[in-house]
């Protein structure tokens, strides 16, 4: 079932960050950390952030739009992560940290399929 | 301040990633010397990722606390990203957080001793003289006025001129446009840099501190281009803004 879930992860933060090159805080609320789970609908590979983007289901049903930041292509294609690692259509597990705007943003800290393998581990800033 | 010791919290992991990984290993030996006697700096480099430069750690001997002047302690206590962030607006990052950043860079050297730091990040660069000469007049910048020289088998590369606009690190450790920073280089092997960083802000700091890195040879990597201005999808959504350089810290 896809569904958001906003919740407080114990260590999470711990692992996250890893690809900074500038401020997390100039957007993200650090203490909104969240895991989404959703369908692909496309991914946007250039810098200076890869986006992904999902159809997610909210608890009513409904289908609402997401989009999550994730590294620079560059430090990811050299980590042997690839643009098409993930398909479109595929449902996935972001686990980020919440935009400032209250827009459905999140920046990136790990990607995983649903059966847990990781896709992507680390992105944003 | 939270959002620094979250920031901080991080330092750790984040450093570790930037470092060497899946199986390389860099080349082992005695530093080489370049064709016409100098020490080699030639080739692409992997660098600790730096976002706060007083803590140890990944590649990386912090500074630790650092001796702010009043100034300088008010410049660190104010800075708020949020109400403008000149690096996630793709103005230039300057030296020292170009230095810092998680991308590789690339070094270039010539015979008559110029010497080129060609970093990934934003595919920025810097084009310097090592022969001893003083730095010549020019318009205050974001990277600075550099000249190198030789001390030993050390390269020295001292930058002065800075425009006062940049921060040290991701962080937001200030400096001013009296920054004057001496960066040493020394090729400790085949595959490794040492690299110092010392800090004389007579404005800011109330002594000149360092600190200190070591860069990884990378082999297999080259140089990727890099466009800040691209996909910057959060400044142009509006949720990174640019600073107002109204009044520079001067």
């Amino acid at each position: 079932m896809r569904s958001i879930y906003l919740s407080v992860l114990a260590g999470f933060l711990a692992t996250g960050a890893a690809w900074c090159h500038h401020s997390l805080a100039a957007e993200f609320d650090q203490s909104k950390p969240v895991n989404i789970t959703g369908a692909v609908t496309s991914i946007d590979w250039r810098n200076p952030h890869a986006w992904i983007y999902l159809d997610v289901k909210d608890e009513a049903g409904k289908v609402v739009k997401w989009q999550c930041e994730l590294g620079s292509p560059n430090q990811m294609a050299r980590s042997g992560w690839k643009q098409d690692s993930v398909k479109i259509g595929e449902e996935i597990i972001v686990a980020g940290i919440l935009a400032k705007d209250g827009t459905n943003t999140c920046s990136t800290r790990n990607v995983k399929y649903k059966d847990g393998r990781t896709v992507f581990s680390q992105g944003g800033r | 301040m939270n959002i620094r010791l979250v920031a901080a919290a991080l330092f750790v992991s984040a450093v570790g990633f930037a470092q060497p990984g899946g199986g390389y290993k860099p080349p082992e030996g005695p530093a080489p010397k370049t064709p016409w006697g100098k020490p080699d700096f030639n080739g692409v480099w992997a660098r600790p990722y730096a976002p706060d430069v007083t803590r140890t750690g990944g590649g990386q001997i912090g500074a630790g606390e650092l001796p702010y002047t009043e100034w300088g302690k008010k410049q660190w206590e104010s800075y708020k990203p949020e109400e403008g962030d000149y690096t996630g607006s793709c103005l230039p990052f300057g030296h020292m957080r170009s230095m810092g950043s998680p991308d590789p860079m690339q070094i270039m050297q010539t015979p008559d001793n110029q010497m080129a730091f060609l970093y990934e990040q934003n595919s920025w660069f810097k084009v310097f003289p090592v022969d001893g000469r003083k730095h010549d007049d020019r318009v205050a910048s974001w990277f600075g006025n550099s000249v190198g020289h030789w001390e030993g088998d050390t390269l020295v590369v001292e930058t002065i001129n800075f425009n006062g606009l940049t921060r040290l690190d991701t962080n937001g450790h200030p400096h001013s446009d009296k920054l004057k920073l001496t960066e040493k280089f020394t090729r400790t092997d085949a595959g490794h840099i040492a690299y110092e960083m010392i800090v004389d802000d007579p404005k800011t700091y109330t002594r000149p501190w360092t600190n200190k890195r070591t860069f990884t040879l990378r082999t297999d990597w080259t140089i990727l281009e890099y466009s800040c201005e691209e996909n910057n999808k959060s400044f142009i959504e509006g949720r990174i803004k640019m600073p107002k350089y109204d009044t520079p810290a001067k």
